[in-house]
């Protein structure tokens, strides 16, 4: 494998409702900060590849928009997932893996706030026979998930309220956080429930904004990565595992997704999720917090959502590509040696990609 | 102006979906007010019925028939939602229900009469079927508690199950707010007032028409606008002769990559006024607005382009012109 890492992660403040920038005009000062950073220009880029769907848009191709934003004149070489850009760093990751070029800007975009019910928007990723017919409310799988995990006697809802209080305190460090504050455990367990057992504070805030992450192999990372200050964070291994659609066909207090891919990320690192120092996971609700810890093993002492994690801000198709940018940014400079990033997609962490990230000595 | 323009839109599709074999069947059986389950690998059954065993990916077997009553194994509460068509209107659950003799579990709504005390775990429930069954998964309301223990034998026989089901309505409706961003705005503003707004690239000097806020191929913000005249020369063009719901123009008709006077992109729009064979790259064309009233923050204020040369031009048809 060649040394592939990040060297530069930027994003826009997660915002309820942008209604004043387009897509492209959200993007561009983030990646210019991202390329600026490093001290690259536009032509060193050998690579895009973004993440953004057409249901949060409202429109076809809305994700075409977004290349207004990198000066795709003269043509460049891009591509696009239809989903969470963490999956477009995996492609540019096996990409770059390839030896097809050696930087790739990875982007995502995320406005959860142009539909007017998320509601109406949520079902569109579901079995359309007999799923999305029924119109479930958008919380609907994950408070069921909640009901079923806190069935098992492992967690309760207060475990959830304090993943709640311990994430939105932490944001209050994170400039792009869209919720943030310090809350009594009590308190926030006095709120009504949304979809029982989550309360509105249980489930991340939809809200718009853009991400970006630049990633390069070998020396040319090391080089790039010393223009801004930094270390790469090396990705050591990237795998990506997709559970059965119809919900009432899997066990929903197992991710046996999670469990297979953190072994498989395990055998290609060299170290596992139990050897990392901080875990910046996809938790769009609170309970898959404990969820997610659990089937990766993660230590006691490992830090997770550092940033605020989902909970204090969720672009939609942006979040995941956070996660990995946290969790890089904090090897970057030194905070940590190993980092795991996770990311999700589909209802009740039905598919998930964990990616493990490491600093060398410098 | 630092602000952007932001307006409603609907995007909705009356999708019409193919069902698999086995789920037309599954469907059937609903619409009879029936409810099978499918055999799957050496002892499983499936309901709701997949076409494939989810663990396998195996072809499943042989359907079944199975009792429309079940025991809930997890749920969520939830509020009917405001301006949905719920078919249950005081607060419900979201539930797995495990049909009697099926493996898996069954997604669908419980209704406890807006209780969420009488939610509880192994909760009994057999389905209430909707009035008029159509082959959808719709055709079960939702699953309820019974009001006693069914006397075995005496529950609704239901029809005779016909032929599969062989497609299902899927309609798809989201309302959006669209925003224009700050760059668009500047030219869709100029619309309502006939003006033709162009923005310049500091870097390239490259001259938009409809500008964004920067360079697509520079990145730089652009200069402020500047008012050009809309004439311009047709890039190349089309005509369309098919028709399609939603058209504005009788077909035959031409629409046209027009370069404005001034800027280097080119403008899609329709050219009317003009014999469809008549039009030829190079034509020099010229705006025709919408009346004063009609006048709004888009390019729809611009009707449509004609020939500059007077003599080119024929009538549009009244209808044309009407629905232009």
């Amino acid at each position: 494998m060649r040394d592939i890492g990040v060297v530069a992660f930027a994003q826009s403040g997660c915002r309820a409702a942008n209604r004043r920038d387009d897509m492209a005009d959200i993007l561009a000062p983030v990646i210019a900060e991202a390329v600026t950073s490093v001290g690259i220009e536009r032509g060193d880029i050998d690579f895009y590849c973004s993440g953004s769907h057409d249901f949060h848009e409202g429109r076809t191709f809305a994700y075409i928009e977004s290349l207004d934003a990198v000066g795709a004149w003269p043509p460049i070489s891009e591509s696009h997932v239809e989903m969470d850009a963490a999956w477009a760093a995996n492609e540019a990751w096996s990409w770059l893996q390839l030896g097809e070029g050696d930087i790739a800007l990875v982007y995502g975009i995320g406005r959860g706030s142009l539909a007017s019910d998320p509601d109406q928007v949520s079902h569109t990723q579901l079995d359309p026979y007999y799923l999305a017919p029924l119109h479930p409310h958008r919380h609907a799988f994950a408070g069921l998930q909640a009901h079923a995990l806190l069935a098992t006697g492992t967690v309760t809802e207060r475990d959830l309220a304090e993943v709640v209080a311990r994430s939105l305190s932490a944001a209050v460090e994170n400039p792009h956080a869209q919720r943030s504050g310090v809350h009594a455990v009590d308190d926030l367990l006095a709120q009504p429930y949304v979809a029982s057992p989550l309360r509105e504070h249980d489930t991340a805030p939809l809200g718009d904004a853009a991400a970006v992450l630049i990633l390069a192999a070998g020396d040319r990372a090391r080089d790039l990565a010393a223009n801004a200050g930094r270390r790469p964070a090396w990705i050591r291994a990237m795998d990506h595992r997709m559970a059965t659609h119809y919900p009432g066909a899997r066990d929903l207090t197992r991710l046996e997704t999670v469990e297979i891919a953190a072994r498989r990320a395990t055998r290609m690192a060299g170290f596992s999720p139990a050897e990392i120092d901080v875990a910046e996971l996809h938790t769009e609700y609170s309970y898959a917090e404990p969820m997610l810890a659990a089937a990766l093993g993660l230590a006691p002492a490992t830090t997770i959502n550092p940033s605020g994690g989902p909970l204090a801000g969720n672009p939609t198709t942006a979040t995941g590509l956070i996660r990995l940018g946290e969790a890089a940014a904090r090897i970057c400079d030194d905070t940590v040696d190993r980092a795991l990033a996770h990311a999700t997609s589909g209802p009740a962490l039905q598919h998930n990609l964990i990616s493990l990230l490491e600093g060398e000595r410098r | 102006m630092d602000t952007s323009l932001a307006a409603p839109y609907t995007t909705a599709f009356g999708f019409e979906r193919t069902v698999g074999p086995q789920i037309g069947a599954f469907l059937a059986g609903l619409r009879a007010r029936r409810l099978l389950g499918v055999r799957v690998g050496e002892d499983r059954v499936l309901c709701p019925v997949a076409e494939f065993d989810p663990v396998t990916s195996a072809a499943t077997g042989d359907l079944v028939e199975l009792e429309p009553s079940g025991t809930v194994t997890a749920w969520t509460w939830v509020d009917p939602r405001e301006g949905w068509d719920e078919p249950i209107d005081s607060p419900y659950a979201w539930a797995l229900i495990r049909i009697d003799g099926a493996d898996n579990t069954f997604f669908h709504r419980v209704d406890t009469g807006g209780d969420p005390a009488r939610m509880t775990p192994g909760l009994r429930v057999r389905v209430r079927w909707a009035a008029d069954p159509v082959g959808s998964i719709e055709d079960i309301v939702c699953f309820e508690p019974p009001a006693e223990p069914p006397v075995p034998g005496a529950t609704d026989p239901g029809a005779e199950i016909g032929e599969p089901v062989a497609t299902i309505e899927a309609p798809f409706h989201v309302d959006y707010t669209y925003v224009a961003g700050v760059g668009r705005s500047v030219y869709l503003r100029g619309m309502a007032e006939r003006r033709f707004l162009a923005r310049r690239c500091p870097g390239c000097h490259q001259v938009y028409f409809p500008a964004p806020d920067h360079c697509a191929r520079c990145l730089q913000v652009l200069d402020a606008p500047f008012e050009i005249s809309g004439t311009g020369t047709i890039s190349t063009f089309c005509i369309v002769n098919l028709p399609f719901p939603g058209q504005l123009v009788d077909p035959p008709y031409v629409v046209a990559y027009i370069n404005l006077d001034g800027t280097g992109n080119k403008l899609q729009h329709r050219v009317l006024e003009v014999a469809p064979d008549a039009v030829a790259v190079g034509m020099q064309v010229e705006p025709v607005w919408a009346p004063e009233t009609d006048l709004e923050p888009s390019l729809a204020s611009v009707r449509y382009f004609r020939p500059v040369d007077p003599t080119l031009r024929v009538p549009v048809a009244d209808q044309e012109a009407r629905d232009a």
